[in-house]
């Protein structure tokens, strides 16, 4: 089992009063909170310091934290004194706390104080949160994604062993951005017949080459030639199911969006929309006949593009 | 090592979940769950019968970990919930925003 310096995490002295451990607390919470933070890794941060919290603000935990003593560097392996778990463990046998090194530390807490495993209370197991990338041509499509999870299991005395478990999740096509997926019964085990947790998969999606998704309609940028774009044309652009032809009509402006409908990703009825939004491409180097072409247009053409200025005076 | 595969579904189909399975899945305390639908927060779908639309449930999964991480009561934590609420929708419009621009200009 590695060791965890619950006091460093929160940044306290070992001898710091109750008040000042949740001064602590409610200071890095603010800060990382991941319904609220921004911060990099808050996530994760928060889980530590949360995990340091729920021992060190009840009594009797952090007494049995405290019992661990403190001649450990953070991470290094460990395990409790002999006479810990005949103090803390609730009598479990001697046999016990030979699989504690399958267990993590915040385990060893987690049923402490009255409501013990293996007590006769039923514990729901916990929810587990699990954050999963997919590509857009999965979430067209549909996919299945892979979870390695450590979950915690307790045996018939209620002693905390991380099990390894892989599962493989079916995502529905149609996922978007932000979306969650409920998996029942695949979170922690309960003990004494509580509920097993649950699993909730946050889905977000990678960036794509050439779509962008906001929701489920796409984004797509056509570059047109100027004289496309002026005459009207008809131009390929790609989908998700590949390569469509677009009627671009004649006077298109950069910046409009051209829709076809239903080509964007799949609803659970219907599908979203994909939107070309027109981009005016001129050529880097042109050759000496398009010089030619465009100046001889140039000097024929009675277009103002900046016409609306109009009266707008121009400043000293 | 175990491998199973497990169906999904979504957080926001459109089924609807009782006062009771929404305080079960979320971890919030019925009395809570109640005080929040009353401020307007975590409306119910049907308020005859007190049951929610299942999509609520993130909303309410949210309420818990901030009533649990913070030690909030009802008033601060639909304040909270409310300003959260604007921020997901405010960086929502942002993203829609930069997916409608063209990102390569020539």
């Amino acid at each position: 089992m590695k060791y965890k310096d619950y006091y460093k995490v929160l940044g306290v002295e070992r001898t710091a009063s109750a008040d000042d451990i949740k001064k602590a607390y409610r200071k890095l919470a603010h800060k990382f909170h991941p319904d609220i933070s921004k911060e990099k890794n808050a996530k994760e941060k928060f889980q530590e310091i949360g995990e340091a919290y729920e021992t060190l603000k009840n009594a009797e935990k952090r007494a049995a934290y405290d019992q661990l003593g403190s001649g450990f560097a953070a991470g290094q392996d460990f395990r409790p004194p002999p006479d810990w778990e005949r103090q803390f463990g609730g009598g479990r046998g001697a046999d016990a706390h030979a699989g504690f090194d399958e267990a993590d530390l915040a385990d060893l807490f987690a049923g402490l104080s009255g409501r013990r495993p293996g007590k006769g209370f039923p514990m729901p197991g916990q929810d587990f949160e699990v954050d999963t990338r997919i590509t857009l041509e999965q979430a067209a499509q549909g996919t299945e994604v892979e979870l390695n999870l450590n979950v915690v299991e307790h045996d018939a005395q209620g002693v905390p062993r991380r099990v390894p478990q892989t599962l493989r999740v079916r995502v529905p096509k149609g996922a978007t951005d932000g979306q969650r997926l409920r998996i029942a019964g695949k979170g922690g085990k309960g003990f004494d017949g509580g509920r097993d947790g649950d699993l909730y998969l946050n889905i977000s999606l990678a960036p794509h080459r050439l779509f962008r998704a906001t929701g489920h309609d796409l984004y797509v940028d056509l570059p047109l030639a100027p004289w496309e774009a002026v005459l009207g044309a008809s131009v390929e652009v790609p989908t998700l199911d590949g390569a469509v032809r677009l009627k671009v009509p004649a006077g298109t402006k950069a910046g409009q969006q051209l829709r076809l409908s239903k080509r964007g990703l799949p609803k659970r009825e219907g599908e979203g929309d994909l939107y070309a939004v027109v981009q005016i491409a001129v050529p880097a180097t042109p050759s000496a006949r398009e010089r030619e072409l465009f100046q001889q247009l140039a000097n024929e053409s009675h277009f103002d593009p900046r016409g609306h200025f109009g009266s707008v005076k121009e400043k000293a | 090592m175990r491998i199973e595969i497990s169906e999904a579904l979504w957080l926001d189909a459109g089924r609807e979940i009782t006062l009771a399975e929404m305080a079960e899945q979320s971890g919030l305390p019925q009395e809570l769950l109640q005080q929040l639908a009353d401020l307007d927060v975590l409306p119910p779908h049907n308020a005859a019968a007190m049951t929610f639309a299942a999509a609520s449930l993130d909303a309410a999964r949210t309420a818990c970990r901030l009533h649990h991480d913070f030690e909030l009561d009802a008033g601060a934590l639909a304040l909270v919930m409310r300003l959260i609420e604007r921020v997901r929708d405010l960086e929502a419009d942002m993203r829609a925003m930069q997916a409608r621009q063209s990102q390569h200009l020539f």
